[in-house]
């Protein structure tokens, strides 16, 4: 008898542990952060939901090149910490995120807290490690 | 325990079976009291939403939108107060940007992240346009791209391994030609030592897979094609 109230505790408080530390969801395979610039100029890290955007546009729509509208380049390169992005790029020049995300193809950044939703101290490149 | 015993209950062998077996239905009955309450804090958000956009309505801007194009993605953002300043946290805390809730009629792959493979196939996922000949590009003043480029190479692979079969088809449909050539693969059968080490490492496929495209821990999904 003592057993088996020893073993319904256990299990009581490993449930209890389990819902107290149990995080909510914290991103997708393939997130990408940029934290190049927002943690020096006061802002949260970007996170990019490549989930998002992949369940709408082929990888071509922003990697392929000629895609900026001027120039050959594409909208951004396909390596991390090579795409020199800034708020005043993408609000005023419309390029990098702005080539899209300007009001008119898809939401005016505005909410900032809609893109710069990461933690402190987290790291430029994928958000996840890759699960080997 | 002896009176219970004694009615009824002698199918179980011993005393250490039964306390496996209550011990394992508390277990359940705790797991489904746990899924009960994940399953009502996921269904909070969606019903508190409304609340949240409806101030933020009336001071939207009522932007005329343009004629509507095949790329354009629904409405302006709604969902958030337009002053709100930006609070460090998990990204995604809204259902709306819940991938297991956007996501979760589309195919899985073994790993359970999804098979945009097999996406592809997909006339039409839901409510979502996502095949070989949607939205070719952002751009109108741009040609229609070509179609996808049907062309298997083989590639030998060390030891008992099956051989890697690498299709152009998926990879032409969602890329252009210059994404990997010449920057990342060579086009010359035989000028590209490709490794698993250096797949790891990020270079040759692994510039794209074990980082956004699909993971490398599954094998067989490129080690397709036995050897002899």
């Amino acid at each position: 008898m003592r057993a088996i109230l020893g073993a319904a505790a256990l299990v009581i408080t490993w449930g209890l542990l389990a819902g107290i530390m149990e995080e909510p969801a914290t991103g997708f395979y393939a997130d990408m952060v940029l934290n190049t610039k927002a943690e020096k100029r006061g802002m949260p890290p970007v996170v990019f939901p490549h989930w998002a955007h992949r369940a709408e546009f082929k990888c071509k729509v922003c990697h392929a090149p000629g895609m900026t509208g001027s120039g050959d380049g594409p909208i951004f390169e396909m390596r991390s910490g090579s795409n020199d992005v800034d708020m005043d790029k993408i609000v005023n020049k419309g390029l990098f995120c702005g080539r899209c995300h300007n009001g008119q193809i898809a939401w005016k950044p505005v909410v900032c807290a809609r893109c710069h939703a990461g933690k402190p101290g987290m790291v430029t490149g994928t958000l996840h490690a890759s699960p080997q | 325990m002896r009176n219970t015993r004694t009615r009824g209950w002698d199918i179980r062998p011993s005393t250490g079976a039964r306390r496996l077996v209550l011990a394992a239905l508390v277990l359940a009955g705790l797991g489904g009291l746990y899924a009960c309450a994940r399953l009502t804090q996921q269904a909070r958000p969606p019903a508190a939403q409304p609340q949240t956009a409806r101030p933020s309505t009336p001071t939207a801007p009522t932007v005329a939108e343009p004629a509507p194009q095949p790329q354009t993605s629904p409405s302006p953002d709604v969902f958030e107060a337009q002053d709100q300043l930006p609070q460090p946290g998990p990204p995604f805390a809204k259902a709306n940007r819940d991938p297991e809730v956007v996501l979760k009629d589309w195919p899985r792959a073994a790993g359970g992240e999804i098979d945009w493979v097999k996406a592809l196939g997909l006339k039409e996922p839901k409510d979502k346009l996502y095949s070989p000949l949607h939205r070719p590009s952002l751009d109108p003043k741009l040609p229609p791209d070509s179609p996808p480029f049907p062309f298997d190479i083989e590639i030998p692979a060390v030891g008992a391994m099956p051989n890697v079969i690498f299709p152009h088809f998926p990879h032409t449909a969602l890329l252009d030609c210059a994404n990997c050539h010449p920057g990342i693969f060579i086009m010359k059968k035989g000028s590209n030592p490709i490794s698993m080490v250096k797949i790891v490492n990020g270079q040759f496929c692994g510039r794209c897979h074990g980082r956004v495209a699909f993971p490398i821990s599954n094998c067989t999904r490129c080690h397709v094609k036995p050897k002899g």
